[in-house]
């Protein structure tokens, strides 16, 4: 039975003031978790949410109601009417201990830390620390610049023992690599003989670790972070959807780091997909169009493409039927794009021969899924399927080496690829009239297109994905596409325009969302606006949970 | 822009007459400062005058918007760029009111010393600027190496003459040697020997005279209205000058005096200007006896930067030192207004804080603005020849004025 | 103490006037004619009361405070002392440093790969001066940096490096915390 305020028997709900503010927390929550849930900052060092309480940083400390000692708020279990002061002198004297305590044996790294400017230290000294040195002893001498996993660097100075990474690997990863050896004051952070740091998880450590002792290698040295600009956005790595921020500097992107979504990913992303943005300014990405004359192919305005590629697919139309033409398209387009698609293939060409082609890999229990693509399942809901009496991706090639289908237009080559085979991949390039390849990245195809138009990638485009659960969220552009490049959208809107003979309707994903969400059941009621930074689980929607 | 379309009229033996329209700048010889003054006359007589500013908008306050509280103070040196100091200074002490913080005494005094040098130096431009363009060159040269000598102090206190970007929130950028006042008090004799020289070329000469006297005057009740401060209305004999109406730093231990002038033309604000150069170098002898050694900045890391000394060795002052540098220091919320009496008349910055690093607003309250838009009512009705030497004595700076 | 008001003085510009201006005119003529004489004096018996400064072969001499062009800090190997830790990229108020980090394998594991100043924006503030954890930015004397085209004012790490002994006036200077010891 709930009650009026949410309590339920099993997550009862407690009343705890806090700076004179009350709050409701669930009873036995850790009272830091319940502050910071209610935007009350307690700074700490060990404490992670999701992570197991270690109580070992002392900087939480707040002052409890009836009790004479300081006590650490992430191992004080909220019950009601606890009374809980963090703004007296005590408590602030208390912070300050902590942290002159932690700067006696810090090196004077700052100017060589990745972690200036969203160092816990640094952010905890300036509002909580003296400000004043009292020594200037000389520092404690530790191992620097240690690979301790092939993603991940170490420097044994900085760490200042909070174990949040050693718990990583117990808890999260389940992989143990990390433990600290010896005791007291000889403490440190080490791997054994043999056992690097290695697992799909590792770089999480860099995310948890307060301070710059562990850090990511690809971002080791890179770029100061004040001058990173961040957008949200959601890892096309595969299709669970991990949120994201992207971490952009003058048009390039820096980095990308996990944002914290307690139904999808926690605080955690895996490393494949952390690493996974160097293809968007990677210099043999496909910046320009192509078009095959008597010489082979020749560079050409995108303009041309266009123009070249509407011409292509209205003329094998008209000459051979719209049996004539094959879609096969990856799993990385935006449910907007794929809605335009859908929309293209089914009334504009008529074609029924459309399908995904999505290559599948590894997956485990945790984050990682096996289908690699970020939006397989929003392209079968926005209808980018194998119409009635259509043909899928294996009736697509067995129609292509019967010369049934003479024209086909591949978005994503280098997935049909990886699904269809280099060399079948080949033959049936050779055994078409006409091939279209719209693409971020080269593959073993992209000389043998006819027509080669250049794709856009997930960070530079607005719009959602959904992952393989349902849930619909939304991506941001983080930096332009090249000059010259359009969106695949734009792409979509240009040649439905062209084909059909009227003006082409602007590509703007949010108003295709609005149709999406009228046309498509699962997506009723939804709205650019509305998705929000978490994203909306359609069957949260169709229960009445907004 | 109300332009009236001036009625031919018919002059004596009826004939028509239409008047010329002339524009004066914004390029001009004769007018220091990019300004144009639409000049409607009537053969020498001007109908009316019509000045357009903004030839030197640079976005100052937008600029402030975009970098942090620190970031602007090279950016305050550009507004009245012949007193670059005394807007450093007005700024500083806009930014340590919103942060609720005062200086040490040392600081106040240096940075009156600052603020009268770099008056000193603005008066000498003008006058000799002034003494130019009437064709008076070699008083202009006499002025202008006295305006060296001044220069040389603001190049002693901050490494340049110009650009001085001198002082900080919470204290200075650099502090004054021993050999300083020693160094001060002779350019400042250098300065009294050239303006003796200066005087006797011109304060006494007919024709300057009779270019100066009578032209340009405002009643003192119209300059009001119109928001002029400064050595203008002091001319027309209003004694407000900030120093005195409202001490900022250590104005109120100083002895000086506020010179007034009596009818408000450009002889007016000639004589008060010298007289207030002269006030100037003895406030700065009295600063350099009255001040004593001690610190300069206040010791708060999170306003002011701790010293380079520190930040080498110290590990609370090397973070204090990169979290001022990249978030710089964080004002309270609210907004606040401080003025202070610079070369033309009351400077004054408006803050507004948000809370962050960055000021949500800062607005600069120009008095060469305000003392501009008089200029068209001063010539009316004037000759030409009168708009020359009452621009000189406006002393439009067009940093100031347009920001 | 409130300041006393005081009113400028016309009679006494009347009588510098005198009868018909002529006594003020002969008192300009004074006024250059000694100057004249002197220098003339001055310049037959060797001991020139004007000075000429030949710049670009002479300076004057500049007080330690002076704020030329910003340059990096080369140490006694010839290496840059900048370990690109990129405040000084951050203070600029005109955004004309442009540094890429990299690593290193020495003792010191990070430098700039690139250092690009813009010396058509740099204003000689000395904001990136004062930010620098390291002595590795300093404002020289140096302010003669024409060149024949825009390209030509972008100044790249190898035009900055400038040896250390040649900065040490500036360097005692920031060392003693601007003048404040």
């Amino acid at each position: 039975m709930t009650e009026a305020n949410g309590s339920t028997a099993k997550n009862p709900k407690v009343r705890v003031v806090i700076d004179g503010r009350e709050i409701e927390a669930t009873a036995g929550a850790p009272l830091l978790e319940a502050a910071l849930d209610n935007g009350i900052e307690i700074p700490h060092y060990c404490y992670h949410p999701k992570l197991s309480i270690d109580g070992s940083c002392r900087m939480c400390q707040v002052q409890i109601q009836g009790q004479k000692k300081l006590a650490i708020a992430c191992n004080t279990p909220c019950t009601e009417g606890l009374v809980v002061d963090t703004r007296s002198d005590e408590v602030a004297d208390a912070r300050r201990g902590v942290m002159e305590l932690l700067l006696v044996n810090h090196p004077l790294d700052c100017p060589i830390c990745d972690q200036a400017g969203e160092c816990y230290l640094q952010d905890y000294s300036f509002e909580h620390g003296s400000h004043h040195a009292r020594t200037t002893a000389p520092r404690r001498k530790g191992l620097k610049r240690v690979p301790i996993g092939p993603r991940v660097v170490f420097d044994q100075e900085r760490c200042i023992l909070c174990r949040r990474c050693v718990r990583f690997t117990n808890e999260i990863s389940e992989t143990n690599e990390l433990r600290v050896f010896g005791i007291g004051d000889t403490s440190y952070i080490g791997t054994l003989e043999g056992r690097p740091l290695d697992n799909p998880y590792s770089v999480n450590v860099a995310d948890v670790c307060p301070v710059g002792a562990l850090l990511s290698s690809d971002f080791h040295h890179k770029r100061r972070v004040w001058f990173l600009e961040e957008t949200e956005s959601v890892c096309p790595g595969c299709s669970n959807g991990c949120n994201i921020k992207i971490g952009a500097f003058r048009e390039e992107i820096q980095r990308l780091v996990p944002r914290r979504n307690d139904a999808v990913n926690e605080t955690w992303m895996c490393d494949a997909g952390r690493l996974g943005y160097g293809f968007v300014g990677a210099a043999d990405r496909i910046r320009e169009a192509r078009v095959c004359d008597d010489q082979g192919q020749q560079v050409v305005a995108l303009d041309a493409a266009i123009t070249a590629a509407a011409a292509a697919l209205r003329r094998v139309r008209e000459e051979h039927g719209a049996g004539a033409i094959g879609i096969v398209a990856s799993g990385h387009l935006t449910n907007e794009e794929y809605f335009r698609l859908a929309g293209l293939a089914r009334e504009t060409l008529t074609t029924v021969s459309v399908d995904l082609a999505v290559p599948l890999g590894e997956g485990d229990d945790f984050l990682i899924r096996a289908d690699k693509a970020a939006n397989a399942r929003g392209a079968r809901e926005m209808g980018l399927v194998p119409g009635e009496a259509g043909r899928d991706l294996a009736g697509i090639l067995n129609a292509v080496e019967a010369g049934e289908i003479r024209l086909l237009w591949i978005i994503g080559s280098k997935d049909f690829e990886a699904v269809v085979g280099t060399e079948r991949a080949l033959a049936i390039a050779g055994r078409l009239e006409t091939l279209i390849l719209q693409d971020v990245q080269p593959s073993g195809l992209s000389d043998k297109a006819t027509i080669q138009l250049p794709g856009a990638t997930w960070a530079e485009k607005a719009g959602t994905f959904t992952n393989y659960v349902g849930r619909v969220q939304r991506i941001r552009p983080a930096v332009h596409s090249p000059e010259g490049v359009l969106l695949d959208g734009e792409i979509f809107a240009a040649l439905t325009g062209a084909l059909s003979g009227r003006a082409a309707v602007p590509f703007v994903p949010s108003s295709v969302f609005d149709e999406i969400a009228a046309a498509v059941g699962a997506y009723a009621g939804l709205a650019h606006q509305s998705l929000g930074g978490a994203g909306t689980n359609p069957a949260d929607v169709t229960e009445g949970v907004g | 822009m109300n332009r009236q379309v001036i009625e031919p009229g018919r002059d004596v033996l009826n004939l028509p007459v239409e008047s010329l329209e002339l524009k004066l700048g914004p390029s001009h010889p004769a007018t220091h400062g990019t300004v144009r003054i639409l000049l409607s006359l009537d053969g020498e007589r001007i109908r009316r005058a019509e000045v357009e500013v903004g030839f030197l908008h640079r976005g100052f306050e937008k600029e402030c918007e975009s970098g942090l509280y620190y970031q602007a103070f090279p950016y305050t040196d550009r507004l009245n760029y012949v007193s670059p100091m005394i807007n450093n200074v007005g700024y500083a002490l806009a930014c340590e009111k919103l942060f609720a913080v005062e200086v040490p005494d040392r600081c106040k005094y240096l940075r009156v010393i600052a603020s009268e040098a770099s008056r000193i130096a603005d008066h000498l431009t003008c006058l000799g600027a002034c003494a130019l363009e009437l064709g008076a060159f070699t008083a202009f040269l006499y002025a202008v190496e006295a305006r060296e000598s001044a220069w040389d102090i603001l190049d002693e206190m901050c490494g340049a003459r110009v650009t001085t970007n001198y002082v900080r929130i919470g204290g200075l950028a650099q502090d004054a040697g021993p050999e300083f006042p020693q160094l001060v008090r002779a350019k400042l004799a250098d300065v009294a020997r050239l303006l003796k020289d200066f005087d006797d070329l011109l304060l006494g000469n007919p024709i300057f005279r009779e270019r100066m006297e009578g032209t340009g005057a405002l009643p003192a009740a119209e300059l009001i209205g119109l928001g002029v401060t400064g050595p203008l209305l002091r001319a027309a004999g209003v004694p407000y000058d900030i120093r005195r109406v409202q001490p900022y730093l250590v104005y109120d231990r100083l002895d000086f005096d506020v010179p007034v002038g009596t009818v408000g033309d450009n002889m007016d604000r000639f004589l008060v200007r010298e007289e207030e150069m002269r006030q100037s170098a003895r406030m700065i002898g009295q600063c350099l006896e009255q001040m004593s050694v001690g610190p300069v900045d206040i010791d708060d890391p999170r306003i002011r930067l701790p010293g380079k000394g520190k930040v080498f060795q110290r590990m609370e002052e090397l973070i204090a030192q990169f979290k001022v540098v990249t978030e710089g220091p964080r004002a309270p919320v609210g907004e606040v207004y401080q003025a202070v009496e610079g070369g033309n008349g009351e400077v004054g910055f408006y803050l507004v804080s948000d809370g962050t690093g960055k000021p949500w607003k800062c607005r600069a309250r120009s008095p060469s603005f305000s003392n501009t838009q008089a200029m068209s009512r001063m010539v009316e009705g004037a000759l030409l020849a009168d708009v020359i030497p009452t621009f000189d004595m406006v002393n439009m700076i067009g940093g100031e004025c347009d920001r | 103490m409130a300041a006393r008001v005081v009113t400028v003085d016309r009679k006494a510009v009347e009588q510098l006037t005198g009868v018909l201006g002529i006594p003020a005119t002969l008192r300009g003529l004074r006024v250059t004619s000694t100057h004249f004489f002197r220098n003339l004096w001055g310049w037959i018996v060797g001991r020139p009361q004007v000075r000429t400064v030949m710049v670009p072969e002479e300076h004057d001499p500049k007080p330690a405070a002076f704020r030329g062009m910003p340059v990096l800090v080369a140490m006694d190997n010839g290496k840059e002392r900048c370990v690109a830790c990129g405040l000084c990229e951050w203070a600029c108020p005109v955004d004309c440093i442009h540094i890429v980090p990299a690593e290193t394998d020495d003792e010191v594991e990070r430098y700039p790969l690139v250092f690009d100043i813009d010396m058509g924006r740099c204003m000689y503030c000395g904001l990136c001066e004062e930010a620098c954890p390291e002595e590795a930015i300093v404002m020289s004397a140096k302010v003669e940096i024409s060149a024949f085209s825009r390209a030509g004012l972008l100044w790249h790490k190898d035009q900055l490096l400038t040896p250390v002994k040649t900065l040490e006036r500036r360097l005692e200077h920031i060392r003693n915390d601007y003048g404040r010891r």
